[in-house]
């Protein structure tokens, strides 16, 4: 009995998922438990395995190809054995609710639904009205996400793709040499999260500079004691940062929708990571919970995962607060983007030196720029200083942050 | 059914018998010497001469097809050559007495009748006349290839001119009589009286017949004969037109009293192609015993030896006289034999040689040389002299009428509209006949046409719908169309099922009796065939028809009339005739499979005919004026279950005056943004429902009524195409070869750039119509275009759909054929 292989459903959120790249050709034999193909979601990437050992007998689909959850994407079997049609049996399982009722009973008269498997095995389909729109404004309409029946962009989703500012390209000069990338699930995904929080928030950037001299002398301890060893700088701004979050809860916050400011006890802070398919941003839940070393081991452990593609989808939602640090690539100030609902992020910069006139004259000192970017909407600019003051204390005072913990 | 005439329970319960007389079979067994001093010795001569020409035209055409050539010139001839060699005495025995007001109609069968009749009325016209019609016909074109280095008698000239214009038609040449575009089996020349040939056998019958009511309605001098052969009695048509001609209401009901001038000639070869008639195929054993089957006067019904030309004569002189006394129609079975086969292609494998051979020896033409030799009018060389000059002068215009540069064909290339504008006539005309019309009373005394000075013109009041009741209707909107060019236009007739008294079966005619006299509105018989053909004789002679088939359904019953003869005889006769036939007919409901079609399409698909279906007052009134007042025939449909509808979208409502709608434009009926939905006929209220829905989704429907699908500009479609990106074209007809897919291949190619989503056509299911109570299945009804929408367009936000448009279920349909 041949086995029938589909696309699995990763959230309950989940419509449709990237098939990215198969291991597998049709015809060839597989064990059970072999990679088959591997798939991105809106935000990891993960590999199917075959669940029997056999032969593909067929593939559905090829490589860059987005499909509907739960369609079947590829056949196992043995060598000649009957392959089941495709051409109603998904349909089935789509069909509309009231259906069942009297129009059910006939096979194939069943309404369809949306997207058929036909649009996706075609590649992406386009109206000759969108495609014509599109063209005219330089839009590579496969990075326009389709609404139109079977998969189809239609011109209001170039408009919108428009509007959002999507990118377009000017019409290449015939003898330039250009290659031409499709987007993957994670950059669409990537794009479209971004150009929502622009246009939805009103957010703004404001900056302070922390004397880090404390911190960089709390982290010389920390290095030479072996169990410390491996907190990191970032560790500690992060640890600041949690701090000043329980302190200043309005910025430990979501703004869900207009009416209402969602402040959380707890901490569950995002991490912007930097992978090779691009950024993500894993959350460490309770983060307000740990001690600097679970906290440091947890970093490192949920950025290894994001790097490997190996993150549960999970843990890529439910942010209360974001820290993007981009110190390491030499950046000293930035304009982070919120990762709406929440209404703060973080930038921590790379250590600089600076001189400031003091009392006692002239200090020159480590220091760290924190940019950080709010929604005005849920927060104003007086508060926000204050909770960059708090993390800059913080900072100035970490050594007796952490003997505070070890009672 | 008229009340006037009691039907006496007594009377039709009495008992008796039916009684017939005689007919009489060969009574007339004269020769030549019996007859000598009733004919003038050129007189005698002439009967032969035409003959003989008829003789060796056909020879020649035989040759032509079976040999490649005539005598020594080769020619390639491809096209039908049905003959009728053996056959002349019976054709030129019926064209001797007739004079130009005496009309023919032919068969495919017909160089005979076309050249004696032709023949004939040359004769009987002075050299004045002759010259006249030869200049303006044409332009004459014809004339003056024919005159060139001509130095006969008028006569003369004018015989070169006719059988030089006939054959350049059979060759299919521009020159030809009808621009080449009649050819063999439809050739004519209305000069000279001779209408159009039809190659449908029987087809001339009812039209012939209508040629007939034409000339009694108008009180016209001539009678019409209906060529016919002995196969042609198998053919409903054919008996349909022998009732129509014979009908009692002439006699009974109308004021002009009297039977169709019309004589039912039917020239009994002994077969119907192969088949032979008396014997194998047909009952009447002799032909003429049809005639006692159809009224009293049995047809005054003879059958005569067609190959003795003065008993031919001698009855159609007879018959002539009894037509012009108003007791017609008449029937003639004119017993004659065809020595060449159906068609110059058939071995006759029906016959032996023995047969033929038989016949052969008592050949008429044989037959009436001796007996000018035996009667001294002619010597045997002198026949011989005369059908040698006849050979040569056909071979010479024989020459004339293949030579490319003097009769060349249609450069279809190079004026690409020179058949397309034959199509249509486009000539629009209030009235076309002179005169006061004839009516009973002023319109204004109709009690229908009073009533409906009461009524509300606009159907709502308020923003609510007025009762039906209280405003104009559409079926009042068609009456007042009818009534107003009843009493503008002398020559309009209306016929067709129960119009009279009854009103038609859904009251569009309710109260025109009260105005209109019989002869020009009256009840048919359940005869579909007739009604459609005897109007497209009564236009072929320059009247109006506003004719009614009860149920689009029948129209399968009407189906040659329609598409052989309504729809073609403006083009195949070049533009000579125009047709101005408004043929009415119901779409039903509720009455399933057989009451409830909507077959546009049908008639869309044959060229020559306008297609219209309003569904609003406003629209039916201004259609139906533009219709009665063209010169094309136009198939007018009509929703039953809409008659009762009132005026929704003219805010002014119904004009009591008279307006016209242009016949192909179609009507923006609701305006929108984002879809475009395109309906003929009743299918748009439902469309409006559905564009109420898609409201609730934010979307803007636009909504089109076609109106018109023949012609049909296509400029507004596009126009709302261009806007909205996005069609759904519905109607009533199945969906299957169903115009609306003419409509989306055409607008598709049209708007291809602008469309977001690809064309959805949704028409009734390709079943038969189920009972009322599930016609909401089978008809589109206004959720249909929101799952259409929702599958094939962009998905509704939270719809569900209940019916299946996907691609599966397409392929699944066409797979099963459903």
């Amino acid at each position: 009995m041949a086995e029938i292989v589909t696309m699995p459903r990763l959230s309950l959120n989940e419509q449709e998922s990237l098939l990215a790249e198969w291991y597998i050709a049709q015809g060839d034999a597989v064990q059970e438990g072999d990679r088959l193909f591997c798939i991105e979601t809106d935000k990891s990437t993960m590999d199917v395995y075959a669940p029997k050992a056999g032969v593909i007998l067929k593939k559905l689909y090829g490589d860059g190809v987005v499909v509907e959850v739960l369609q079947p994407v590829c056949v196992i079997g043995a060598i000649g054995e009957e392959i089941p049609s495709f051409d109603e049996a998904p349909q089935q399982e789509q069909a509309p609710r009231q259906a069942a009722e009297p129009a059910a009973q006939e096979r194939g008269q069943q309404a369809a639904s949306t997207i058929d498997e036909r649009a996706a095995t075609e590649g992406a389909r386009i109206s000759p009205r969108a495609k014509r729109l599109a063209e005219a404004n330089g839009v590579a309409y496969a990075q326009v996400l389709p609404t139109g029946a079977q998969g189809r962009v239609m011109e209001t989703d170039v408009l919108r793709h428009l509007a959002q500012g999507g990118p377009v390209q000017a019409p290449p000069a015939a003898q330039e040499d250009i290659a031409v990338h499709k987007l993957t699930k994670i950059r669409r995904v990537i794009a479209a999260n971004m150009l929502h929080s622009l246009g939805s928030t009103a957010q703004l950037t404001q900056t302070m500079t922390a004397n880090i001299s404390r911190l960089q002398a709390c982290r010389e301890q920390l290095k030479h004691e072996e169990k410390t060893a491996g907190v990191t700088l970032g560790d500690l701004y992060c640890y600041a940062t949690i701090k000043a979050l329980k302190q200043c809860g309005y910025v430990n916050a979501l703004m869900p929708n207009e009416d209402e400011i969602h402040e959380y006890q707890a901490v569950h802070l995002g991490l912007a990571v930097d992978t090779e398919r691009g950024l993500m941003v894993p959350t460490i839940f309770n983060a307000d919970s740990l001690g600097i070393l679970e906290l440091s081991q947890t970093i490192k452990s949920v950025a290894a995962a994001c790097r490997a593609g190996s993150i549960p989808p999970e843990q890529l939602k439910g942010g209360t607060f974001t820290i993007s640090n981009l110190g390491g690539m030499g950046i000293s100030l930035f304009t982070p983007i919120l990762n709406p609902p929440q209404v703060g992020i973080l930038g921590i910069g790379c250590t600089d030196y600076k001189i400031k006139k003091t009392e006692k004259g002239m200090l020159y000192y480590p220091a760290c720029t924190l940019s950080l970017t709010y929604d005005h909407r849920a927060v104003d600019g007086g508060p926000a200083a204050r909770f960059l003051q708090a993390i800059c204390e913080n900072i100035n005072n970490i050594s007796a942050l952490l003997e505070g913990e070890a009672h | 059914m008229p009340k006037s005439l009691f039907y006496d329970p007594n009377a039709k319960r009495q008992p008796g018998e039916i009684t017939f007389s005689p007919i009489p079979v060969n009574a007339y067994q004269k020769k030549m010497r019996d007859i000598r001093a009733e004919y003038t010795d050129a007189d005698l001569v002439s009967l032969f001469y035409d003959m003989v020409v008829i003789r060796e035209f056909e020879t020649m055409m035989q040759e032509l097809r079976l040999t490649g050539k005539y005598k020594d010139a080769s020619y390639d001839y491809s096209g039908p050559a049905h003959l009728c060699i053996g056959q002349e005495a019976a054709a030129v025995g019926q064209a001797y007495l007739l004079d130009k007001d005496d009309i023919i109609f032919g068969t495919h069968r017909s160089h005979g009748e076309v050249i004696a009749k032709g023949f004939s009325a040359i004769r009987k016209l002075d050299d004045e006349t002759l010259m006249k019609v030869m200049r303006e016909f044409d332009g004459g074109k014809q004339l003056s290839v024919v005159e060139k280095g001509f130095h006969g008698t008028v006569p003369e000239l004018a015989i070169r001119f006719y059988l030089y214009g006939l054959m350049a038609e059979l060759f299919g040449r521009e020159i030809g009589f009808s621009k080449g575009l009649g050819n063999s089996m439809h050739a004519f020349f209305m000069p000279f009286g001779v209408y159009p040939n039809n190659a449908i056998v029987g087809g001339s019958a009812p039209i012939a017949a209508g040629a007939a009511l034409y000339k009694k309605i108008h009180r016209q001098q001539g009678i019409v004969i209906a060529n016919a052969g002995d196969g042609s009695v198998g053919c409903g048509p054919v008996w349909e037109a022998l009732n129509f001609a014979s009908m009692d209401q002439y006699r009974t009901l109308w004021d002009n009293k009297g039977g169709l001038p019309i004589l039912f000639y039917f020239t009994n070869n002994g077969y119907g192609m192969g088949g032979q008639t008396a014997g194998e195929t047909m009952a009447y054993d002799m032909l003429a015993r049809i005639g006692a089957g159809v009224n009293p006067e049995q047809m005054h019904a003879e059958r005569v030896d067609g190959f003795n030309v003065f008993a031919v004569i001698d009855a159609v002189r007879r018959k002539k006289e009894i037509l012009e006394r108003q007791q017609g129609p008449a029937l003639l079975d004119v017993v004659t034999y065809r020595f060449c086969g159906h068609s110059a292609s058939d071995a006759s494998p029906n016959r032996t040689q023995e047969e033929i051979r038989a016949w052969e020896d008592q050949d008429a033409l044989e037959s009436y040389g001796a007996q000018l030799v035996e009667n001294d009018i002619l010597s045997a060389e002198q026949i011989e002299q005369l059908r040698l000059s006849i050979g040569a002068q056909l071979m010479e215009l024989f020459k004339t009428a293949t030579d490319p540069e003097l009769s060349p064909r249609m450069d279809l290339l190079a004026r690409g509209d020179s058949i397309e504008k034959y199509m249509f006539s486009n000539e629009p005309h209030n009235k076309l006949g002179e005169g006061a019309p004839a009516v009973l009373a002023p319109k204004e005394e109709n009690p229908r046409w009073q009533r409906n000075q009461k009524k509300s013109r606009y159907g709502k009041k308020d923003g609510k719908a007025l009762p039906s009741a209280a405003v104009i209707q559409i079926r009042d909107a068609i009456f007042e169309a009818l009534l107003d060019k009843f009493y503008e236009d002398p020559s309009l007739v209306s016929f067709g099922e129960d119009l009279r008294d009854w009103g038609s079966a859904y009251g569009t005619y309710k109260d025109m009796e009260k105005s209109i006299p019989y002869e020009r509105l009256f009840n048919a018989p359940i005869s579909e065939s007739t009604i459609v053909g005897a109007s497209v004789g009564y236009a072929m002679l320059g009247g109006r028809v506003a004719s009614e088939l009860m149920y689009c359904d029948f129209l399968g019953r009407a189906g040659d009339e329609v598409f052989n003869q309504l729809a073609k005889w403006q083009a195949m006769t070049a533009g000579q005739l125009h047709m101005p036939v408004v043929l009415r007919m119901g779409i039903g409901s509720k009455y399933g499979a057989q009451h409830s079609q909507e077959w546009s399409s049908l008639c869309a698909h044959v060229p020559g005919l306008k297609v219209v279906y309003p569904v609003t007052p406003y629209d039916a009134k201004g259609l139906l004026n533009a219709a009665l007042s063209g010169s094309d025939p136009v198939i007018y449909l009509e929703s039953q279950s809409l008659y009762g509808m009132g005026e929704l979208f003219q805010k002014d409502g119904v004009p009591v005056d008279y307006y016209e709608i242009p016949i192909g434009e179609p009507d923006v009926k609701r305006a929108g943004e984002d879809l475009t939905i395109l309906t003929f006929g009743a299918t748009l209220y439902r469309a409006l429902a559905a564009a109420d829905r898609f409201a609730e989704y934010g979307i803007g429907v636009e909504v089109i009524d076609a109106r018109s699908i023949v012609p049909f500009n296509y400029d507004k479609v596009i126009e709302s195409v261009k806007k909205t990106g996005k069609l759904i074209i519905a109607s009533d007809a199945c969906q299957r070869g169903s115009f609306l897919n003419d409509f989306a291949q055409n607008i598709g190619s049209l708007a291809f750039d602008y469309l977001d989503a690809p064309v959805l056509v949704l028409g009734a299911r390709n079943w038969v119509t189920p009972v009322y109570e599930l016609e909401k299945d089978f008809f589109p009804q206004a959720e249909w275009f929101l799952d259409a929408y929702h599958q094939k367009i962009q998905p509704l936000q939270g719809y569900t759909p209940t019916r299946s448009y996907t691609d599966a279920e397409m392929l699944r349909r066409g797979k099963l054929g459903v």
